[in-house]
C-alpha cells in the first residue's frame, strides 16, 4: 500500500473509533431513558438491555455509512478539501498528485485525532447521562410510585423475557388460595355484613398497595368458626406479573400474618 | 528521488506565479482578476475573448503578458475589410537566383500571443480563419498546411458598445473561447496611479522575462495533473446542467464543453493561488467567465434587467 492509502487508512480507523465512542454515548443516553420509561410498565432490565444494544448496531452502521473525509476536515481547516482530494486521486501517479499527498501527509501530522470530536457534544451527552442516572438512581432510592396508573403493558416484559427463556413468572404457580379464609383472613374476628367491598390489590415499583381495606375490630367480631357459605370474592381482573420479586411476595405475607393477628 | 525533487519544484510555482504578477503590475495598474483570469486561458492552453470599452489597457496588459511569460506577442486590428490571409498569411512572388518563386508568407497568427483587436469589425470569414487556427492549431493555406507555434493564445476583444457595422460572433463561435473576461473601469486610487506612472516618466521600465515557451507549456501540462475531488467534479458538472434546465432564466444553456471548460479553468485557478488540488471556491469564481459567453438569457430574464453574471449568481445558490 502507497504511504497515502496507509494515511487514509489510518484516518479512518481513527474516525471508527469516533464513531463507536459517540454511538457508545448515544446508546447509553438511550438506555437510561428506556430503563426509566419501562420501569414505570413494570418492565424488567433486560427489555431496555436488548434495545439499547439494537440502538447501538443501528447508530453506529449509520453513522459509519454517513461518514466521509469531509467531516474530518470540517474539524480540521487546514485541510479542507485537501483530503477528500488525496483520497479520490490515491490511484494517480502524476506530479500534481504525489505533491498534493505529501503536503496532505505533512499537515495529517499536525492533526490529533481528538479534534475528530466535537466536545461539546460529548460534554452535553455526558450531562444528559448524568442527570438520567441521578433521575434512575432517585426513584430507586426514595421507592418512588405512581400509585394511580393503570398499567397498559402489564406482563409484557414477563412476555417478552419468557421468550428469550429470562426471568419471566408467566407459568409460575398461582398462591394456592383453596379456603375462604385464606382470602379474608381468621374467620373468629371477620364481622359479616351485607355491604360489597371492592379491594384493589396493585403493585408498583416494588411498593403492595391494599385499599379500602381496614383493620378488623376483635370487639366486634362475630367469632365464626367458618365463613357461611354465599360469601365469596371474585376477581374482576387477574394480575400476576406484580408478584415476580420475592420480597413483595414476603411483604405480601408479612402483611397477611399481620391482619389475620 | 527524482519524484521527490519534482515535488519540491512545484512548491516553488505559487512563488513563480506572485513574481509574474507583480511584473505584470509594473505595467498594469490594478486589473489583478484580469491578469489572472488571462493567465488561467494560458495555463489551459485556451483562448479568451475579452470585453471592454476602449482605453483600459487591454493590448497593454497582453503584450506585458507576454513579454514576462517569453512568447511572442503579435496584434491583429479587425477591420471589415481584413481578409483570411491576412491573418493566417499568403504566398508572394519572390525573385531568387533569376527565377521566380512562391514564398509562403507567414502571417501574425504565427505567433505565441495574438491579441485580435475588435473581432466583430471583421468579416465571418476572417473570423472563421482565425477561429480555425485557435482550434486546430494550424493553417491551411492553399494546399500546405502549417502547424502554429506553441503554446498558442489568441486573446480577442469586442466592444460592448456601438454595435453598427459590426459582425457579432456567433453562439457556436463564441464556445470556442474558454473564457469571456470582462473588463470594468479602474477604481479612484487605481486610475490616480496610472495617471501618476504614464505622465511622468517618457519610458516605463523594462519587464523581466522570467518563464519561457517550454516552460510555458510544461505549466500547461501541469495545469492538466491537477487532482480535483469527485464531489467537486460533480458540482462542476452540476452548475453547467443546470443552465440546461431553468428556461425561465435561461433559453439556451451550456454545452458539455463548458464543464470541461469550468473544471480545468478551476485547475489552473488553483495552480496559480499555489495550491495542489481544486478547490469548490475555484469552480463557483471560474463559473462566470466560462459560462457568461454560453448562456443565452430568456426574455423574461433580459427584461427583467438580468446580466449573465446575475443568472450564474442564481445558479450557484
Amino acid at each position: 500500500m502507497t504511504a497515502i492509502g496507509s494515511l487514509l487508512e489510518e484516518v479512518r480507523y481513527e474516525m471508527l473509533k469516533v464513531v463507536v465512542l459517540n454511538a457508545f454515548l448515544d446508546s447509553a443516553v438511550f438506555f437510561l431513558a428506556a430503563l426509566l420509561l419501562l420501569s414505570v410498565f413494570g418492565m424488567g432490565l433486560l427489555v431496555p438491555v436488548i434495545l439499547s444494544l439494537a440502538f447501538l448496531g443501528v447508530d453506529i452502521a449509520r453513522r459509519w455509512r454517513r461518514f466521509s473525509y469531509r467531516a474530518v476536515e470540517e474539524r480540521n481547516p487546514e485541510i479542507r478539501e485537501m483530503l477528500r482530494t488525496a483520497a479520490d486521486n490515491k490511484e494517480d501517479d502524476s506530479l500534481m498528485a504525489h505533491a498534493l499527498f505529501t503536503d496532505v501527509m505533512e499537515r495529517m501530522r499536525k492533526v490529533s485525532s481528538g479534534s475528530f470530536l466535537s466536545l461539546k457534544g460529548i460534554l452535553a451527552k455526558v450531562g444528559v447521562l448524568f442527570v438520567l442516572s441521578v433521575v434512575v438512581v432517585g426513584l430507586a432510592f426514595f421507592n418512588v410510585s405512581i400509585q394511580k396508573f393503570e398499567n397498559p403493558l402489564a406482563g409484557v416484559g414477563d412476555r417478552i423475557g419468557s421468550l428469550f427463556g429470562g426471568g419471566g413468572h408467566a407459568n409460575e404457580t398461582a398462591p394456592d388460595l383453596q379456603q375462604a379464609g385464606d382470602i379474608y383472613g381468621e374467620p373468629s374476628i371477620a364481622k359479616l355484613g351485607s355491604e360489597q367491598v371492592g379491594i384493589t390489590l396493585q403493585q408498583s415499583l416494588n411498593q403492595v398497595d391494599f385499599t379500602n381495606v381496614q383493620q378488623a375490630d376483635p370487639a366486634s367480631a362475630d367469632g365464626l368458626k367458618d365463613y357461611p357459605a354465599g360469601v365469596s370474592a371474585q376477581a374482576s381482573q387477574a394480575y400476576t406479573g406484580g408478584l415476580e420479586d420475592i420480597n413483595d411476595r414476603k411483604t405480601a405475607a408479612e402483611y397477611s400474618q399481620q391482619i389475620r393477628g | 528521488m527524482l519524484m521527490a525533487d519534482a515535488v519540491k519544484n512545484i512548491e516553488k510555482l505559487k512563488a513563480t506565479f506572485t513574481n509574474v504578477t507583480s511584473e505584470i503590475a509594473k505595467k498594469i495598474v490594478g486589473q489583478e482578476d484580469v491578469m489572472e483570469q488571462v493567465l488561467v486561458a494560458i495555463l489551459c492552453d485556451a483562448n479568451a475573448l475579452l470585453e471592454s470599452y476602449p482605453g483600459l489597457g487591454k493590448t497593454s496588459m497582453v503584450k506585458a503578458v507576454a513579454e514576462v511569460l517569453g512568447l511572442k506577442f503579435a496584434r491583429i486590428q479587425g477591420t471589415p475589410d481584413l481578409m483570411p490571409s491576412d491573418i493566417v498569411g499568403t504566398y508572394v512572388i519572390e525573385e531568387k537566383d533569376g527565377k521566380k518563386i512562391f514564398k509562403f508568407q507567414k502571417g501574425p497568427v504565427f505567433a505565441n500571443v495574438i491579441l485580435m483587436d475588435e473581432i466583430n469589425r471583421a468579416t465571418p470569414k476572417t473570423q472563421a480563419a482565425l477561429l480555425e487556427s485557435m482550434q486546430e492549431k494550424q493553417v491551411t493555406v492553399g494546399n500546405q498546411t502549417f502547424p502554429l507555434d506553441l503554446p498558442f493564445f489568441v486573446l480577442a476583444t469586442q466592444n460592448p458598445i456601438d454595435q453598427e457595422g459590426t459582425y457579432p460572433l456567433p453562439e457556436a463561435q463564441t464556445d470556442r473561447f474558454l473564457l469571456k473576461i470582462l473588463i470594468g473601469y479602474p477604481k479612484m486610487d487605481d486610475e490616480l496611479e496610472i495617471v501618476e506612472r504614464y505622465t511622468r516618466a517618457q519610458e516605463i521600465e523594462q519587464l523581466k522575462v522570467l518563464l519561457s515557451g517550454d516552460s510555458v507549456r510544461l505549466l500547461q501540462k501541469l495545469t492538466r495533473q491537477v487532482p480535483i475531488a469527485n464531489d467537486i467534479k460533480r458540482r462542476a458538472v452540476e452548475i453547467v446542467a443546470k443552465t440546461r434546465s431553468v428556461p425561465e432564466l435561461i433559453e439556451y444553456g451550456a454545452s458539455p464543453r463548458a464543464s470541461l471548460g469550468v473544471i480545468m479553468a478551476a485547475k489552473a485557478k488553483a495552480l496559480i493561488d499555489g495550491r495542489k488540488y481544486v478547490s469548490l471556491k475555484d469552480i463557483e469564481e471560474m463559473a462566470f467567465p466560462v459560462l457568461r459567453h454560453r448562456i443565452v438569457l430568456s426574455f423574461k430574464a433580459e427584461r427583467e434587467g438580468k446580466t449573465p453574471d446575475d443568472v450564474i449568481k442564481e445558479l450557484l445558490k
